[in-house]
Order: structure tokens, then C-alpha cells, then sequence
């Protein structure tokens, strides 16, 4: 009999069990991860996206003269495209020492050891859960910032970056970085009355604090005599929003992950929101979606335990006993990337 | 105050699997080992035998062109007091089950090992006779 043939009958311990466990786990992560905020989740039904980028065509009418024809106004079509997504996993392994000194600590008492490897095993899934969610939140500010998806190949550490192929006029470089040009605030404004003509309507930005403090030391400050006196962020965000009459705050994005940065342990502490980039959000805060497509392998989990509520699309975890029982793999896994609209997009470099 | 805090354990990271994939545990031979042979990068100052060490099939390190490995060991074992050399010479020669086929993740060996792969391990492994292959 297999060493952990009684995983399966193990209410907790199950691959259902599991999945009902990790996918009851919120993707924020106390408060850290804020992704699904700008890329609420959509349900496809498919790895397979098909994507259509924005049509920006404002035909005009024309006068005509009685008893004539008026403007034949033609018809242009987007850019149409399909991309594919790659699943994000996560796994740890038992082996058959640890397994060993996990059952010496309950002196062979199965029921105890049962408590105790009942306790571990769900909680280092949730780790492999969080981990998973963390990496939709660093796809989904590169997807934005950027326009692109970079993928680490987990077993090679090589890196493949994937443009998106939004147009350049969302994504500009200014001409001076906002450190170094005579008023950042002056810059902000320009920048936000060019993105109006892109997106709409704005609520806010998305910026790094180093960029923030720039704006904020060169904005005017009329409520003190003291030109040596910046005004506060509040006062900024207010001046603004009676400049444009829209309500406006900043965003700024300075958490950090835990990157690896190859094949192997190693990670680099990394922000999430890259340096100098400033996002205009539109009105309403959504920039796209995170699309989640269902994992086969939970519609078989599905089929065995109908009652549990399985979404297939979320987060699936497999528990996979090796070696007859000398071993144990738990894997996670999750079929979602984050998808921008196009036509919501604006982002500048500001340099710093 | 009566309160204080005293460090015991310093934390840190802790050795993965090398394999990529299921670990080959049907394919396992236990060889002979003499530690003195080893180094502080195989054996850990708690005296344990990291996974993922290479080993010819007479259980010495690979030090030599054209040594072809035999296995690389599974799982971290305490095989020693420490690593000194006086507690490795103690410690004689142990048996120890190494995978003698598979997938193997070189960045993470490298990072149990707290060294790279040694020019002559790299090419071991890509010689006639042996069935542990380097994927990373």
C-alpha cells in the first residue's frame, strides 16, 4: 500500500480539497497585491485570446449641395491578433527524509502525524497560491507600464519579452526627464491634456514616489507666501482637479516582489511599477481585464467531487505522490494573464 | 529587564530538489562514500550531504576530464557532526543513494552547492555512458 494512499481519503488533504482551499485564498495578499483593482477577471474559455486594437477614426460629415450626395463615409477595421498564454505554476517537494522526521516528532502516531502534515501541507499550498497571484501582479503593471509580458522560462532562466503591439503615441518619452525640466508640474499638466484626446476622461495617475516628489516640489503653492513651501499632495490633486473638473489622485505604486532572477533560488527584490513611469487612469480605473481560462486538469478534480464548487478557472492544486510514497510533489496552478485595452492606455516616461 | 532575545538559529534558504520533473526515485543506487573526500561545498557546516552533489559511481567528486557521473545524491542527509576535516575523517565512509538517471537544474545545484559546476562536472555530463542530463 502506498505510503500516502490515505492522502486521497483525507478530507483535507485531497486534490479537491486543496483546490476548494486555494482557490477560497484572496488575491491580495494583505493589502499588497492590487492588480485585480485595474484588471477585474474576465472568464474565457480559451489559452487562445483573440485581441483587437484600437480603431482611432473620427470621420467628419460634409456639407452638400441640394439635389447632390453627401460624404460616402468609409469603412476601416482594427487590427486584429491572437496571442496565447502559457500556465503560471508553482510546486514544492516533499522527500522521503522529511516525510520520515515529520512522522518521528508523533512517535509513529498516524492520527497525530495526520494532524500535522494535514496542518503543513495546506498551508505551504497557500504559499504556492500567493506566489501565483503575485505573479499576475507583476505581469499586469509590466503589461501596462510597458505594453509587454516578460516570462522567465523556470527551468532554464532564460527571458522571453512579448510586445503587445499597442500603438507608440500611447507610450512616449518626454523630451526631458521631469527632474531635470523647469516644472514637473507643468509636464504632469501637459501630459494628462494629451491623454484626454487618447482616453477620455481621467481619475488619477500611477506613478513611482520619486516621481510624485518632483511634481509636488515644482507645483505652485498659492495657499503660502513662502514660495520655498511646496503644497501638499492633496492641494496638488485639488489644484488639478479644478484645472480639468475631474476628480484626480495619485497612485503610487512602490510595492515590491520577490523576483528569481534565474533558474535556480536566487531572487531580486523588485517594484513592481517601473521607474519614472507615469500611467494615466481613466475614468472608471479599469485598464483591462485578467483573463482566466479554465486548467484541464480541474475539470477531472470537478467531475470527482461535483459538490465542492470547483471553478475551473482558478487556482488547481495537485498533490502527486512519487516513488511509492518515498516522495510527494504539490503543484498550483493557474491559466490567467492580464490583458490592457488599448484605448484605455497612456503612459509617459518622465525619467525619474 | 529578565526579557531578552537571544538568536539561535540564523535563517536563510533551504535546498531544493535539483530534479526537473518527478524525482527518478526507481532509479536509485546507494554507493559508497568517503567523506573526507569531501568539501564544505558538498557537506554543510551541519554536517549535511546536499542534494544534488555529483558522484562517480566509486562515490569520489568528479576531478578529472572524461569522468563520466554516476548519480547525484536525492535528498539532504546528515551524515557527519560538521564539516570540518576532523568530523568528516570521523564520519568514514557512509552509503548514500544517489539518482542515477533524469533531469537536473544546474542554477539550482550550483545554489545548493554554494558553487558552479566544476568545467570537468559540466562536461561529465555530457558524455557517452551517462543518463543525467542538464537541462538549465
Amino acid at each position: 500500500m502506498a505510503y500516502f494512499d490515505w492522502m486521497s481519503q483525507e478530507n483535507n488533504l485531497s486534490a479537491a480539497a486543496l483546490t476548494v482551499r486555494a482557490q477560497t485564498i484572496s488575491p491580495n495578499d494583505q493589502g499588497r497585491l492590487t492588480y485585480d483593482v485595474f484588471f477585474p477577471r474576465q472568464d474565457v474559455d480559451s489559452v487562445k485570446l483573440s485581441t483587437i486594437t484600437t480603431l482611432d477614426f473620427r470621420p467628419v460629415g460634409d456639407r452638400r449641395e441640394w439635389n447632390t450626395r453627401g460624404r460616402a463615409i468609409p469603412l476601416r477595421t482594427p487590427d486584429l491578433g491572437t496571442l496565447e498564454m502559457v500556465p503560471v505554476e508553482s510546486y514544492f517537494k516533499l522527500g522521503e527524509r522529511e516525510i520520515q522526521e515529520l512522522e518521528e516528532q508523533t512517535l509513529g502516531n498516524e492520527s497525530v502525524f495526520r494532524d500535522i502534515i494535514r496542518a503543513r501541507i495546506p498551508a505551504r499550498t497557500d504559499d504556492l497560491v500567493t506566489a501565483n497571484y503575485r505573479r499576475l501582479d507583476v505581469d499586469a503593471y509590466n503589461a501596462w507600464a510597458l505594453g509587454q509580458i516578460s516570462a522567465r522560462n523556470p527551468q532554464l532562466g532564460t527571458t522571453q519579452t512579448v510586445s503587445f503591439g499597442f500603438s507608440a503615441t500611447r507610450y512616449v518619452t518626454a523630451g526631458t526627464a521631469w527632474n531635470v525640466v523647469a516644472n514637473a508640474y507643468t509636464a504632469l499638466v501637459q501630459t494628462l491634456t494629451a491623454a484626454v484626446d487618447l482616453i477620455g476622461p481621467f481619475e488619477g495617475v500611477m506613478l513611482r514616489l520619486a516621481t510624485l516628489n518632483e511634481i509636488i516640489q515644482d507645483a505652485p503653492n498659492v495657499l503660502s507666501f513662502n514660495s520655498a513651501v511646496p503644497p501638499t499632495r492633496t492641494q496638488v490633486e485639488d489644484r488639478i482637479s479644478q484645472e480639468f473638473g475631474y476628480p484626480f489622485r495619485f497612485i503610487v505604486n512602490e510595492t515590491t516582489h520577490d523576483i528569481f532572477s534565474g533558474a535556480g533560488q536566487s531572487v531580486v527584490r523588485t517594484k513592481v511599477w517601473p521607474t519614472g513611469r507615469v500611467a494615466v487612469i481613466p475614468a472608471g480605473g479599469v485598464i483591462g481585464n485578467t483573463m482566466q481560462a479554465p486548467v484541464a486538469r480541474a475539470f477531472q478534480i470537478a467531475r470527482g467531487a461535483p459538490a465542492a464548487g470547483i471553478d475551473v478557472r482558478g487556482q488547481t492544486v495537485f498533490p502527486e505522490v512519487e516513488g511509492n510514497g518515498r516522495g510527494l510533489n504539490v503543484e498550483a496552478q493557474i491559466n490567467a494573464m492580464p490583458l490592457p485595452i488599448e484605448g484605455r492606455v497612456y503612459v509617459v516616461n518622465a525619467g525619474v | 529587564m529578565p526579557i531578552r532575545v537571544t538568536k539561535n538559529l540564523t535563517g536563510g534558504q533551504n535546498y531544493l530538489s535539483p530534479f526537473v520533473g518527478p524525482t527518478p526515485l526507481a532509479n536509485t543506487h546507494a554507493i559508497p562514500v568517503l567523506l573526507s573526500g569531501m568539501t564544505a561545498a558538498e557537506v554543510d557546516v551541519n554536517g549535511v550531504l546536499k542534494p544534488g552533489v555529483p558522484l562517480l559511481r566509486s562515490g569520489a567528486l568528479i576531478s578529472a576530464p572524461a569522468q563520466v557521473p554516476w548519480g547525484v545524491t536525492i535528498e539532504a542527509l546528515k551524515v557527519a557532526a560538521s564539516n570540518s576535516g576532523a568530523d568528516l575523517a570521523a564520519a568514514g565512509t557512509v552509503e548514500v543513494a544517489v539518482a542515477t538517471m533524469g533531469q537536473l537544474n544546474r542554477a539550482i545545484m550550483e545554489d545548493n552547492l554554494g558553487r558552479v559546476l566544476t568545467a570537468n562536472e559540466i562536461a561529465g555530463f555530457a558524455l557517452a555512458g551517462n543518463f543525467l542530463k542538464l537541462v538549465a
